[in-house]
Formats: structure tokens, sequence, C-alpha cells
């Protein structure tokens, strides 16, 4: 025993890798397709959590990003027939590029006006893709969008996912604990101090902002053939909203937040949605709960009920 | 010539915050600015670090023209500051708050892919260990007392590895004893590290005790500056400032 806690403690990691790949092993097909979509959603909610729990900066715009993502990715496969895996790398692309574009205009502004522009970025993109009928399909979205036979059954697919999933997650830790990462926390913290310690703000903001954006687009390249679809609807503000609570609900502070964010608020839409159509209520339920009990978040929480578990604020 | 400014100006609606300032310092001087509230002393720290775009006028350092510089070119130069309201990083820990300043002087603020913690260890603890700050290195910012507060406010400024350091108010708010710890400290630091150290303080017998060269400043202008002993024997600073004390 006395060997086996320190090993959990350090090594929890390990297990939970372990755990998503054994785990589904036991589930049937519809739960293995829920856990597909935690992984997504996961990707989703740490593209927000990059800006908002790292940054400071909250934004209401992510979905643009998903979206151009998957349309990206929905475009190249039915318009080119180009092999899929570059057909996700485009879409990343797209999504990526739209970011940096986007970025330009957001990263001008702080606070309530930054999110405000999130908005409006989100709505345009939006709107543009809504109406464009002839390239974009307009409100039918895009159909048929099949991955290539060997990833079309779920459980290929869910580790196809877990895959990309982890090694984001890897890439996500490295440079959160980088001379960056220190930057943006530091932009999060205090701004007007940053600049006066000799940070280029604008800059690091922007960068910031492309790689949450591409975050979102490779959660929006998975989502696309995962539904076999894609709709003008991804990139909506309410899609945003979505990966605004799985950060707020996991904790925004912590880099395992927007994931345990991802896990609860699906699981909990795929088991409530089973017995009453009302799930909307439901969420507006749990949010005002967990802003007015728990404003850190459920690891938030349990990191204030165990003190002197890591650093708080990270 | 090191630092020197130029008829800088500032007016905020009608109101003429910082006048004509012509001044000059020398590398290695300890110099004050003093001045009744509202003198303009905090606006012209503004200026010269850009946190204000002034109105008309120049500052050079070192030779160069550095009015249309943005404040991070300034920072990279050699200017640091330090504020008068502690300004510092409430969510992160006191060895990280200095970490950044070393990180971004180096130019090493963008890089992604190695890990933070291992670098500029050394010279992180050193500065830490100049302000006394070393037993708290791992505490966060918000944690520390208001004394340690505006210490770890010097560390950060210190971490840009400064040759000016403009500092407002270092000592405000602080206890008498911490006040004279404080001053002793910048001393040292200014010795030992060969900084030039420009401060504006509103306490005379610190101002008197430590500062090499004096500049009174009364509605943004400059009314008098000098050694010491010249402020004190001066009529004009007894009457508008000395006299109010």
């Amino acid at each position: 025993m006395e060997k086996i806690l320190p090993f959990l403690k350090s090594k929890w990691w390990l297990l939970l890798i372990l755990f998503s790949i054994v785990g589904p092993l036991a589930l049937g097909t519809f739960w293995v397709h829920v856990a597909t979509e935690v992984l997504i959603m996961a990707l989703f909610a740490m593209s927000f959590n990059i800006l908002y729990g790292h940054m400071g900066q909250l934004s209401f715009g992510q979905a643009a990003f998903f979206g151009t993502g998957a349309y990206g990715a929905a475009m190249m496969m039915t318009k080119t027939g180009a092999p899929f895996l570059v057909c996700l790398l485009a879409g990343t692309l797209v999504g990526g590029l739209w970011a940096l574009i986007t970025g330009y205009l957001c990263i001008r502004l702080a606070g309530i006006y930054f999110a405000i522009m999130t908005v409006v970025v989100s709505q345009s993109t939006f709107y543009i893709i809504f109406n464009w009928y002839s390239f974009t399909g307009g409100d039918n979205g895009i159909q048929g969008l099949l991955p290539p036979p060997v990833l079309q059954g779920p459980f290929a697919y869910y580790y196809f996912s877990l895959a990309i999933v982890i090694t984001a997650i890897i890439i996500y830790r490295v440079i959160l604990n980088s001379p960056f990462g220190l930057s943006l926390y530091c932009i999060r913290d205090n701004i007007d101090r940053s600049i006066f310690v000799g940070i280029k703000v604008r800059r690091h903001m922007h960068i910031a902002f492309v790689i949450a954006g591409i975050y979102a687009a490779t959660a929006g390249v998975l989502f696309a053939p995962f539904k076999r679809s894609v709709v003008p609807h991804m990139c909506d503000w309410t899609t945003s909203g979505n990966a605004v609570f799985m950060g707020v609900l996991g904790g925004v502070y912590h880099l395992g937040g927007p994931i345990l964010g991802a896990v609860v608020w699906t699981f909990l839409d795929a088991f409530v949605t089973g017995f009453t159509e009302y799930w909307p209520i439901i969420v507006g339920f749990i949010l005002l709960l967990v802003i007015l009990y728990m404003p850190g978040g459920i690891l938030g929480l349990l990191y204030q009920k165990f003190k002197g578990l890591r650093h708080p604020a990270k | 010539m090191f630092f020197k400014t130029e008829k800088l100006s500032k007016a905020f609606g009608g109101v003429q915050a910082v006048h004509r300032v012509d001044l000059e310092i020398e590398r290695g001087d300890i110099c004050a600015l003093i001045g009744p509230n509202g003198a303009g002393k905090t606006t012209f720290f503004n200026l010269v670090t850009k946190y204000f775009e002034p109105d008309e006028g120049r500052v050079f350092f070192k030779g160069e023209d550095i009015t249309r510089l943005p404040p991070q070119e300034i920072c990279k130069r050699g200017i640091a500051r330090s504020f008068q309201k502690v300004n510092i990083y409430p969510k992160l820990t006191v060895f990280e708050s200095v970490q950044m300043s070393l990180l971004s002087q180096k130019g090493e603020s963008l890089r992604m892919f190695r890990s933070a913690k291992s670098m500029l260890r050394e010279e992180t603890y050193e500065i830490l260990n100049h302000v006394g700050l070393i037993e708290h290195a791992d505490i966060l910012g918000d944690a520390l007392s208001h004394g340690d507060k505006k210490r770890l406010e010097v560390a950060i400024t210190l971490g840009n590895e400064p040759e000016l350091m403009l500092m407002d108010e270092p000592t405000a708010g602080m206890a008498p004893e911490e006040t004279s710890a404080t001053m002793e400290l910048i001393g040292q630091l200014a010795e030992q590290r060969g900084l030039t150290v420009f401060f504006t303080e509103h306490d005379m017998s610190v101002v008197f005790g430590i500062a090499k060269k004096i500049i009174v400043l009364h509605q943004g202008s400059i009314i008098c500056q000098g050694k010491p002993e010249e402020i004190r024997a001066n009529e004009q600073v007894q009457k508008i400032y000395l006299g109010e004390e």
C-alpha cells in the first residue's frame, strides 16, 4: 500500500490512458459513440480554456473555428476525394487560418469587448456559411461524410480520436509549461504589468488565439466524419456556449478541467436526453449551481478540499 | 548623455500635467523626483515608459531617441519601472513572477517547446536573494504581505536587468522601519548592479537620506534641481513644498 499510493499520485495519468484504452471494450456501441463525442468535445473545451483559463479572455467564438475546420474537411472530402487524413489536415489548416485572420481583430481588445468581438466572429462565420449556398450548401449542410472503411466502426473511430486527443493533450501541456505558457499566465493576471516587463502582449495573444483555433478546428474535423455530416449550426455562438459550459464546469484553471467538463457534460447529455427532452433546463440548473457554489469548477472544488495538491492556478 | 528629456509635455483636458520638462541624469546617479501631490511625477514616469503618449518633447536614452518606441522596446533598451500601486501577478508564484521578466528580457518568452521550470533558475534566485524574498519563492503573489508585495514589485523590475530603474514611490504604504529597510536595499542594489535609480517619493527624510540629485516638480514644471543641500537651501522649494510638510 505504501508503494501504491505515491505511484497512483504521480502516475495517475498513465492509469487514465490505460482506462481510456481498455474501458470502452466493456461498453456497448451506444456508449462508445458517446465516449468518442467526449473526446472530441474535450478538444473543443480545451480550445476555449487556452483563451479563458490561461490567457484570461472569454471567447464565445470558438465555434467559428470548430465549424470552419469541419467544413474545410467536409468540402475536401466531397469535392476533391483527397485521402482522408489529408482532408482532416486541410480542415485544421482552414480553421487555423481563419483564427489567424479573425484573431487580428479580436486581440486588439480585452475583457468584455474581446468577448463581444468573438461573438461577432462566430456569427459572421455562421451567416457566411449559411448564405453561401452554392459553395457550402447553405442550411442543407453537407452529408455523406464517410471515414475510410477501416475507421467506420465505432470502436475504430474511438481509438483514432483517442490517439489524436492524447497527442493534443500532451502538446497542450508542453506549451502551457513553456515560457510562452508562463507569458500567457502573466497576461491573464495583469496585462499592464506584462507590457512593462517587455512581453509583446498582442503577439502572444494572437499566437494563443491561433493555437486555440487549431484545437477547435481539430475537434471540428473529427466531428464531421463522426456525425457523417456538417451543418451551419456548428458555427453558431450557442455551439461556442457548449465549450464555455464544459470549461467552466470542469474548472478553467486546470489542465484537466476542460477534459473533465467534457466527460460530465457529454455523458449527462446522453443520459438525461434518454428520459426527458428538457435537457436545456437541467443544463441551466447545473450551470447555476456551478457559478454559485463552485466558481473554480469541479476540479477547483476538489483542489480546495484537498489543499496542497498542486499549484492552484494551473 | 545617459538619460535626457527635452520639453516633455502632456495635458489632460485643460490640465497641463507635465509641462516642458528638461532634465538629465548621469549613469550611476540616484536621483529623486519630488513635488506635492498632483505635481506630475507619475505622469512623467508614464511618459518616459510610454504608458501615455507625450503631446510634445523627446526622450533620449544612451544617445538614442526613444520617444516613439513602444513600452516593450523601451524595456528591452534597459529602462524598467515599478509602480506606485502594487502591480504584481496575483496568481503567479514569486519565483515565476521574477523569472518571467528575465525570460522576456532575454527574448525567450515565445519559446513553446521547452519547460520554463528549469530556465534561468540561478538568475531568478539571485534576484530573490537580493531583495530578501527567497523564502517566499513558491508563494503566490496574492498571499504576500504589503511590504513583501512592494519588494516583489522591485524584484520583477530587476528581472528586466535594467540600466535605468524608474521607481514610483517604492515605499508607499510601508511602515517606517520597512521604509528605511527598502531604501537601504535600493541603495545596495544600485551599487551592486551598477544601476541608475530615478525615484519619486513623498517622505522627505527618505529622499534626503539617499538621493544624490533631486529634481523638484511643481504643477508640471521643474522649479529647481540640484544636490540635496542646494534643494534644502532653495527658498522657493521651501515655500511651495517643504513648507507644506
